[in-house]
């Protein structure tokens, strides 16, 4: 039960799209790109927010894109369930099928879980250690930037930008790979601890969220990760001592707690992805 | 079983097929045509004075006709203690406590209205424990309390926030203690928490152009409505008529009384239009009642044999804001409040205290669930300091017949089998092949167990009826005041009907609605004895029924009565039976050949109202509150990840003493079911509070109920010691699978993590901050 | 560019049925269902998407429809508990008990059919995958795995669970 109108439009091209955001906009509907729509529904309800133009991207085209052939392509309007049925990336497909239960996964999206109010955006993990590009419109047109440029603890999109898709060079799927997820008690929840490992070129690479407020990927904690003279254990120490400042405590867990699980997480990932 | 046509067989839930094809019509499936909407505005504080409430914006709202605040209307309501307002007047006294009601042609209106309104509020000291509110110098909750009405059986305090205080006086503890070899003391508790039925609460209710007050509600007491509306607004009982379609869960958070008043006031003001108010699942949650909190303190002296000597046991429940059924779960926990053990020696205190947390109804096992948590782990800590197995200091303390209650009956000789029920729950957990093992060096494999027992907690003049009327076909239609709410009730009482009749329980129509001015009264549909009085009544309406039958067989077949006999949808002569009438020929009146006719429709009447109960002594507790018990254990083995707390409950076993069983499927779900949500109520279902004490997991996305696949290995096993006023011997076993389960699964995780815990809920993270603290 | 502005007629197809109801662009399907077309079998548990009470089939995939506009679903196939024609898994839950007071069962059903559609012989994690998005308060879910169970033939002794 959404208690107020809104004008709902379904552009079928990108252009469209976005000046269809800019002329609501203009008439001042504070409008919203929507396309998997499970959290902008319930936010509506809620009333914690009140978008007059809700904007679908669910018929463009280039939100509904997959490719794994050359440059890989996940488009923003792509449910999660579609990614994990159809993607060879098997670490891309645990993260996202550990998100919400199935059913919500067969309305979530890609963009929705990047781009929602949700601190957690889980799917940003494997992408950050894929080195993924963001595929962005805007008045300006389309543009590709890298996640380590332009996600900051959440995508930084200007004035009607929109999430098209994600890219990245072609990839065979990384056998050497740890996902670990944690829950304050039970599967179907947020996590208190999400973190992705990957191994490549015999360097280890880490992405973290549940545990902090937002996704992290960290240059200097993956040089530590990667000090192989020191244990795992004690690397493990390590970097969960340098995030000191970044736990989180709320209802569902204590800072304390996420560190000693990510310490955990660490140390079991390490044993395993050098083996 | 096999003396019974009907009775101990798995019938098909009669309305069975409705639920899986969509076709059942729960309260909110009805609307009605002009009904109007409302939306609430809920309290940002836990306590806190009204300054103003400003609510011009919402009234410009298109399709808003009302506007609606505590000032409004000016009426104390409770089902024990009238200590609540409509809507909260001059302060709010828990978070998300209603505030004001929009009323409007649609929802959306109402919502959007509501949003608008503006409540400003000056913030008073929270009181976040019953310890906190029992301070001397704690503030009031209820300034007023001499003030309210009450029951008799409910003593408040005034001048305190003690809703009410039940004392057990029974032998001499002193000497007890005296004559023990040791004695524990602890402390136990848990937050408040939430029943989660999936059918949230609503309540639609009319005023007819003759002032008849019409109320369509998901309750399990629609004549307590009646007889509450009745007395709140002076409204002569044969003005209200409530209907109750059948409920989606209730398991106590519907008994009562609830929207109801609300919404007969905001259907008076609108002239009587049918007025919905439908919950929200987050006022659900957080704004209707819940489940109480409990803090308690038990001292248990043993001798070094292990036999009790004496108990020394303070229950502080949080009620919350109001009192609600909060002070009569505080007086049932006292009732019970030794377990089912042996104990001559007992004191007990048992306090309904306010705080400011929402406010507390009865809930599954109503009070025995939280005595039980507290009296099994002193239990355990006991027997750990006596160094004698847990199974055994239960067996040698299990509670039997001839010994006496907290109120000081002895238990006559329908009492069950205790011994027997522990000694099969420990032969399912394979208790003797040891209650702790390694699986790896961090995982652990560990069982506990526990026992329970439980009466209903009913005034002494609790009653139910039956009315039986026939079809020309010879088949039955059964009436009665018991509301299906997912129990079985219908099925049970069906299949009862059947018994009786010696027919096939396809042949008995059960009525599913009730509603008050056709239905028989019945009290309310809780405390797990509506199969037993229903059950009764429907036994005593069969045989008026069947004397009628008789009585006008014996004309047409010239035999006395008592040579006739009713099975198989004919009245025979029980030495002759080929000398015999078909119902169908003479239940809606008998015709001789010549077109005499007889009789006329028969029509049973059946009730049945609880023996021989009386009121208690307010100073010792002496007294006969309780009909029958049921008694049962329970056992658990867990399996702990010491490493992070994470666990997995495997199994769960229940064996109860339920006299007979009227039909073992759904008994069998009754229990499954309940042990459950033991497991919810044990390691997840709590109310977590910010320091203003708001609740921060008020929505179903953070309040966490078990789901499928977290679910364990159930075993239930049925003890028959026969109930000997029960309908073919059953007695109630609704509630008592939650009752020892938050006992079993603390043994089970506390010899896990190698310390007796005390708190709930069993987070993974508090097992491996109390384990790693070893 | 199809826009809805706030008051619109749609066309939906329903359990094979080509239904024409007026919506404002904000209603979800779930209370078009129920407000509108009179399908009041699919269940309001949370509006939240939390409990699948609300769950019904779009181009037979589950979905909780207190989580979709109703014009999103225009040229898709919906399926509610009233257009369910798996009598087995039906039957299935009367005989196993698969519910007590039977209101997340709409939801519980139209997620398990959907299970089977897709995984004819699920294993116990394909059939947890899928379950764990319903909640069910009455049963402890013993009878829903009964049924499930029993309805895809693989035998199991009742008192297992893996």
């Amino acid at each position: 039960m959404i208690p107020f109108d809104f004008t709902y439009s379904v552009p079928e091209s990108v252009e469209e799209a976005v000046s269809s955001w800019f002329s609501s906009e203009q008439r001042g509907e504070n409008p919203v790109y929507y396309s998997g729509g499970t959290e902008i529904i319930t936010l509506c309800r809620e009333q914690k927010i009140e978008p007059h133009a809700v904007i679908d991207i669910k018929h463009i085209p280039e939100c509904l894109k997959i490719n794994e052939t050359e440059d890989y392509y996940y488009g923003a309007a792509l449910t999660l369930n579609t990614i994990t049925e159809k993607t060879s990336l098997s670490l891309f497909s645990a993260v996202l099928s550990r998100i919400a239960d199935n059913t919500i996964r067969n309305k979530l999206t890609l963009g929705g879980n990047i781009m929602g109010r949700l601190p957690y955006r889980e799917a940003v993990l494997p992408l950050l250690l894929f080195d993924a590009h963001a595929v962005i419109a805007g008045k300006e047109g389309i543009r590709s930037q890298p996640l380590s440029v332009v996600f900051d603890k959440r995508l930084l999109l200007g004035k009607g930008e929109l999430l098209l898709g994600i890219t990245f060079p072609a990839k065979t799927d990384a056998a050497h790979w740890v996902f670990t997820r944690k829950e304050k008690n039970g599967r179907i929840d947020y996590p208190i601890l999400s973190v992705c490992f990957i191994k490549e070129n015999d360097s280890i690479k880490m992405a973290v969220s549940g545990a902090f407020a937002y996704p992290l990927r960290n240059p200097e904690a993956e040089n530590i990760l990667n000090r192989q003279t020191l244990s795992p254990l004690q690397r493990a120490e390590k970097v969960t001592d340098y995030f000191a400042d970044y736990y989180k405590t709320d209802f569902r867990s204590s800072a304390a707690y996420r560190k000693h699980l990510l310490k955990g997480a660490i140390t079991e990932a390490l044993e395993k992805l050098e083996d | 079983m096999d003396e019974y046509k009907a009775v101990g067989k798995n019938t098909e839930r009669v309305e069975g097929q409705d639920k899986v094809n969509g076709k059942i019509r729960y309260t909110d499936d009805l609307p009605l045509p002009g009904m109007l909407y409302t939306a609430f505005v809920r309290s940002s504080h836990a306590h806190a004075k009204i300054l103003s409430i400003d609510h011009r914006e919402a009234e410009k709202i298109e399709g808003v006709t009302g506007v609606f605040t505590g000032e409004d209307f000016p009426y104390l309501i409770g089902l024990y203690l009238g200590d609540k307002p409509p809507l909260a007047r001059e302060k709010v006294r828990y978070f998300g406590e209603p505030v004001a009601v929009v009323v409007a042609h649609t929802e959306a209106a109402a919502r959007y209205a509501a949003k608008l309104i503006n409540v400003t509020y000056e913030p008073l000291k929270v009181l976040a424990s019953p310890e906190e509110a029992l301070k001397p110098d704690a503030p009031l909750i209820h300034e007023n309390l001499s003030a309210y009405n009450h029951i008799d059986a409910i003593l408040p305090e005034p001048g305190t926030n003690i809703g009410n205080r039940t004392r057990i006086r029974k032998g001499d503890i002193q000497a007890g203690f005296k004559a023990a070899d040791v004695i524990i003391e602890e402390s136990f508790s848990f937050p408040p928490g939430d029943h989660v039925f999936m059918e949230d609460r609503i309540a639609i209710a009319e005023i007819l152009s003759d002032g008849q007050v019409v109320i369509r509600s998901s309750t399990q007491s629609p004549f307590g409505v009646q007889n509450l509306m009745s007395s709140f607004f002076q409204i002569p009982q044969r003005k209200i008529t409530v209907i109750t379609p059948p409920v989606g869960g209730g398991f106590g958070g519907k008994a009562g009384i609830q929207l109801e008043p609300l919404a007969f006031l905001l259907s008076r003001e609108m002239g009587g239009r049918p007025v919905r108010i439908a919950l929200t699942r987050e006022e659900d949650l957080v704004s209707a009642p819940g489940a109480a909190g409990l803090h308690a303190r038990v001292k248990l002296g043993a001798k070094k044999t292990g036999e009790f000597t004496a108990a020394e046991i303070l229950f502080l429940f949080d009620s919350g804001g109001y009192a609600d059924y909060a002070v009569n779960v505080s007086r049932a926990a006292a009732f019970a409040s030794s377990g089912p053990y042996k104990l001559d020696n007992l004191q007990t205190d048992s306090l309904s205290v306010y705080t400011n947390h929402p406010f507390a109804t009865a809930y599954r096992g109503f009070g025995h669930i939280e005595l039980s948590f507290a009296v099994e782990r002193a239990v355990d800590i006991l027997s750990e300091k006596l160094g004698i197995d847990p199974v055994t200091i239960r067996l040698k303390n299990s509670i039997q017949a001839g010994e006496t209650t907290p109120t000081q009956n002895v238990l006559d000789n329908s009492t069950g089998n205790l011994k027997e029920c522990i000694h099969t729950v420990a032969q399912r957990l394979n208790w003797n092949n040891g209650s702790l093992r390694k699986i790896s060096s961090t995982v652990v494999r560990a069982k506990g167990i526990a026992c329970f027992w439980k009466a209903p907690a009913i005034p002494t003049n609790t009653q139910a009826g039956a009315i039986i009327t026939f079809n020309n076909d010879g088949s039955v239609n059964l009436a009665t005041g018991a509301v299906e709410i997912g129990q079985g009730i219908l099925t049970g009482l069906a299949q009862i009907a059947a018994e009786s009749f010696g027919m096939d329980p396809e042949m008995v129509h059960v009525v599913r609605d009730v509603i008050t001015d056709r239905s028989p009264n019945d009290w309310t549909t809780a405390a797990s004895r509506t199969l037993f009085m229903a059950g009764r009544a429907v036994l005593n309406a069969a045989e008026d029924a069947i004397q009628q039958i008789k009585s006008i067989a014996s004309a047409v077949l010239a035999c006395p009565p008592e040579d006739l006999e009713v099975a198989d949808g004919k009245v025979f002569l029980r030495d002759e039976k080929d000398t015999m009438l078909p119902l169908s020929s003479m239940v809606n009146g008998y015709t001789y050949p010549n077109g005499t006719a007889i009789g006329g429709p028969i029509i049973g009447r059946g009730k049945y109202i609880a023996r021989h109960l009386t009121h208690v002594d307010p100073l010792t507790g002496k007294g006969r509150p309780a009909l029958e018990w049921t008694l049962g254990a329970e056992g658990v083995e867990v399996e702990v990840d010491l490493k992070d707390g994470s666990f997995k409950v495997l199994q769960a076993s229940c064996a109860m003493d339920v006299g007979n069983v009227i039909n073992p499927d759904l008994a069998r779900g009754q229990v499954v079911g309940a042990m459950a949500m033991g497991i919810g109520y044990s390691t997840t279902e709590a109310f977590e509070f910010d320091t203003s004490q708001k609740v921060l997991n008020g929505t179903l996305r953070d309040f966490k109920i078990l789901r499928y696949g977290e679910h364990p290995v159930y075993t239930v096993d049925f003890i028959r010691t026969p109930q000997k006023d029960g309908p073919y011997n059953a007695r109630g076993l609704g509630e008592q699978g939650i009752i020892g389960m938050p006992g079993a699964l603390a043994s089970a995780f506390s010899r896990a993590v190698g310390k007796q815990l005390t708190k709930m809920p069993f987070t993974p993270e508090y097992l491996w901050k109390q384990g790693a603290a070893v | 560019m199809k826009v809805y502005n706030s008051v619109q007629e749609l066309t939906l197809l329903i359990n094979g049925e080509e239904r024409t109801v007026v919506v404002r662009p904000s209603d979800t399907l779930l209370r078009t269902l129920r407000e509108k077309l009179g399908l009041t079998g699919t269940k309001i548990g949370c509006e939240h998407g939390d409990c699948g009470a609300c769950t019904v089939q779009i181009n037979g995939k589950p979905v909780k429809s207190c989580l979709v506009l109703a014009v999103e679903t225009v040229d898709k196939e919906i399926t509610t508990i009233e257009g369910l024609e798996n009598d087995r898994l039906k039957q299935s839950f009367v005989h196993n008990h698969g519910f007590q007071c039977g209101f997340c069962t709409s939801g519980m059903l139209m997620n398990a059919d959907s299970l089977l559609h897709d995984h004819p012989n699920p294993t116990d994690e394909e059939v947890t995958r899928y379950l764990e998005s319903n909640l069910c308060r009455c049963t402890g879910y013993e009878g829903i795995q009964m049924a499930v169970t029993e309805s895809f033939y693989k035998k199991k002794d009742p008192d297992s669970h893996s």
